[in-house]
């Protein structure tokens, strides 16, 4: 199960890199929420699959699909995950690269419920979405 | 050898009995550097073991009637650890109550060199310690 939950996560990474929006919505639950930290244009809680959907078309669009998330450690049980991740991304020609951490809870069918994010720079991040 | 979990375990018995000293010199690196995201007048990033100990020992200032940190699960890895807390805190008769999940990057002396954290509900967060 512990084994499975990585796996998930890993999955939901993957999906996102290969640009597949079913997985994506696979790995979510319906009424998952997603808390985006900081103050900028795209900051808030994003509530449903469909509305966090549209948050990861928001950034693709907004960065030119430039927007990368590189696993530098991803851990889980069935209860909680937490990935650490190398984000870089390029936008109206300003550039990102920093490490976020990112936490998920899980709900009862395994899918994702709820996640948070915090960034070792979200100052960066703000400028970089302004 | 003390385990990452272990030792974070001993760490948040030092803050709940309100020792910020013992938390640092038990967890933190001397150069470790602190996130904490949001709008409060707390909200930066703070270097050093002196200056992170400052922080807890203002978040014990601002919830002068009550800070309970209850561990909820703890994620370990190589070089990360992701902790998942039930968080109540009382002031001036205003109540927090949140999760929060604290992400810490591991030295090789077993100190841990960089902490965030993240809340599921940053706004209530920043309302409380204003």
């Amino acid at each position: 199960m512990v084994d499975e939950q990585v796996q998930r996560l890993e999955a939901w990474l993957g999906a996102y890199a290969e640009h597949d929006r079913d997985a994506m919505a696979d790995s979510l639950a319906e009424d998952a929420v997603w808390h985006v930290g900081g103050t900028h244009r795209l900051s808030g809680d994003y509530r449903g699959r469909d509305a966090i959907l549209g948050y990861f078309d928001a950034v693709r669009e907004e960065t030119g699909d430039t927007l990368s998330l590189e696993p530098l450690e991803v851990l889980a049980n069935e209860r909680h995950g937490a990935a650490f991740l190398r984000v870089t991304a390029e936008r109206e020609g300003r550039r990102l690269d920093t490490v976020v951490a990112d936490a998920f809870r899980f709900g009862e069918d395994g899918r994702i419920l709820e996640f948070w994010a915090h960034s070792a720079d979200q100052a960066a991040i703000d400028q970089f979405w302004s | 050898m003390t385990s990452k979990t272990e030792r974070l375990g001993e760490a948040m018995a030092a803050v709940t009995r309100g020792d910020s000293e013992a938390f640092g010199d038990i967890l933190l690196g001397d150069d470790v550097v602190w996130h904490w995201p949001g709008r409060s007048h707390v909200a930066g990033d703070y270097r050093g073991k002196d200056a992170v100990i400052g922080l807890v020992r203002e978040f014990h200032r601002v919830a002068s009637g009550r800070l309970q940190v209850s561990p909820l699960d703890v994620l370990e890895g190589r070089e990360y650890l992701m902790s998942f807390t039930h968080v109540v805190a009382e002031h001036e008769g205003r109540t927090l109550d949140v999760v929060m999940a604290d992400a810490m990057r591991f030295g090789a002396d077993g100190k841990v060199e960089e902490f965030w954290t993240l809340s599921n509900d940053q706004a209530a967060v920043d309302a409380f310690i204003g």
